[in-house]
């Protein structure tokens, strides 16, 4: 402790109570303390002691052993339940061990054979003091601590709370309809590493038989991220985009001019946005450093072979370019974010895209949904309890003929 | 993150942690930066130790990239593992970064550049 708080701490004025029986004595140590310039109080035993405890506060104790109502020993004993005890010393007469071991085991802190010397009382008391100065001021100090976090407490559970309201609103701008245009089918799967997730994506109807769709996914993930990515979906708002006019390549290009980083975060944003023809399974797809997507067939998984340019946000002269991809009836198509396999586990490493490809191929009899639950608890249980970065999955189904006919046996 | 002002160029020799993720990366690219300000617009960052990088990661390179762009200099990257650098290929960065797997071929770079 540095000495400067040492030396604040002697402004407080310490009182002193005294519990003698005999008036000669009490007399005798009122007076001498007094002298050295403490505040003393007196009293002629412990019970007198306990009631006068009850609505004064009293620093330190010196207190006879031997009295009539109440001893020195039960007055340690009552004294020390009190949350802030004082510090006590037992005057005694005898200086015998087994006394001075029931004196301690009772709670006094010190003693002072009688007869003594009025200086050996001093610096006893000097020391007292100390004591009790070094914990007045460790308990205020713990109870600015407690105050602080008390503070801190109710700042964060307000933090968290905006979190989960914010995590609600952002969840909102997810698709919310399972059924597409002529049998289509889409389902998706959100997991946000913390409450809000830098990644979203939306899948919707066109009109005139084209669905549109993108998936976006903001560096890093929380809360700034979270924002980038929501302004983004909103500004590729069937409201805010002209989808129908515009290609894939004239929407992400306009996007990408639009996009700057004023304080030089480094932010960028990797993209795919894509529009299909829902009766012919015309894919035209724009990627902006963003991972292929999956095909799934009946045969085979593997990614869709498709040229990317840098993410959005890095190089406004950057041309992005659509590309026309010709899907199969019964073809599922399966987006995702870097989340999906950049996952690590303490001891195995990397998931990795093959291990998710592997996954979709192996669980191909699956149905969409159930595909995706497969997939989402296999990455949950290669993180191992930690969530590292948001995970998006978007999956895209082509109905086939036989598809439509085992949904229509179902009924 | 340890840094190594080279003699000539401007340049210094970045050496890059062994993970590059979104609890550090704010640290890092404050560090980056700063002594970006002190007269160096070149850097050859070495991402040999890096094991893991995300894309809060590969965000402090393109940080890196637009002060060093703004101060007319370059950055290089010197031998990332095979992971990394797929990384850097998926998201198509190593358009904007040339990669060496040599040192001094990375300073030569400077000297003609």
């Amino acid at each position: 402790m540095p000495l400067s708080s040492l030396s604040s701490m002697q402004a407080v004025t310490l009182s002193v109570l005294v519990v003698e029986d005999t008036d000669s004595e009490r007399l005798y140590i009122t007076q001498l303390l007094r002298q050295f310039g403490w505040l003393v109080q007196s009293l002629s035993n412990g019970q007198e002691a306990v009631d006068y405890l009850a609505h004064n506060e009293v620093h330190i104790i010196v207190s006879d052993w031997r009295m009539p109502k109440m001893n020195g020993i039960e007055l340690c004993q009552i004294v020390k339940n009190h949350q802030l005890p004082p510090f006590v010393i037992l005057l005694t007469s005898n200086n015998q061990t087994a006394d001075i071991v029931l004196g301690i085991e009772a709670g006094a802190d010190d003693f002072i054979c009688k007869p003594f010397h009025p200086e050996l009382l001093k610096v006893r008391m000097l020391a007292a003091m100390r004591i009790v100065q070094l914990q007045h001021h460790l308990s205020r100090n713990n109870q600015l601590l407690q105050q602080g976090l008390a503070k801190e407490s109710a700042l964060l559970s307000t933090l968290k709370q905006d979190l989960v309201s914010a995590a609600k609103v952002q969840r909102e701008l997810l698709p919310r309809s399972k059924t597409l245009p002529r049998g289509w089918q889409l389902h998706h799967e959100f997991q946000p590493a913390h409450y809000l997730a830098g990644d979203l994506y939306q899948c919707f109807d066109l009109g005139d038989g084209e669905l549109g769709f993108f998936l976006i996914d903001a560096a890093g993930h929380g809360v700034a991220a979270a924002l980038q990515s929501v302004s983004l979906a909103q500004r590729l708002s069937l409201e805010r985009t002209d989808w129908r006019g515009l290609s894939p390549q004239e929407i992400v290009n306009q996007l990408n001019r639009e996009l700057s980083d004023p304080d030089n975060t480094g932010r960028f944003v990797t993209l795919l946005l894509g529009k299909i023809h829902t009766q012919t399974g015309e894919l035209r797809l724009c990627s902006a450093g963003h991972p292929a997507p999956l095909l799934l067939s009946e045969t085979d998984c593997a990614p869709l072979s498709l040229d990317t340019e840098l993410p959005l946000g890095i190089h406004a002269a950057v041309q992005y370019q659509d590309q026309l991809i010709r899907l199969a009836p019964g073809a599922r198509l399966l987006l995702f974010s870097d989340g999906a396999y950049e996952c690590q586990h303490p001891k195995f490493g990397f998931f990795g895209l093959e291990r998710l490809q592997t996954l979709c191929r192996n669980a191909y009899s699956l149905n969409d949904q159930d595909l995706l639950r497969h997939l989402s608890h296999a990455l949950k249980l290669w993180q191992s309890g930690t969530t590292q970065d948001d995970i998006s999955m978007m999956l895209i189904t082509y109905p086939s003929a036989n598809y439509a006919n085992t949904a229509l046996e179902a009924l | 993150m340890k840094f190594f002002p080279l003699e000539k160029y401007n340049a210094s020799l970045v050496i890059f942690p062994t993970e590059m993720m979104m609890a550090n990366t704010a640290t890092h690219r404050a560090a980056l930066l700063r002594h970006m300000e002190q007269n160096t617009n070149r850097l050859i960052i070495n991402l040999e130790q890096v094991k893991y990088i995300d894309s809060s990661g590969l965000s402090v390179l393109i940080s890196a990239l637009k002060r060093a762009q703004q101060q007319d200099g370059e950055i290089l990257l010197l031998s990332p593992s095979a992971h990394v650098r797929a990384l850097i290929e998926l998201t198509r960065l190593h358009q904007i970064f040339s990669i060496y797997e040599d040192q001094d071929a990375a300073i030569a770079h400077f000297s003609c550049h």
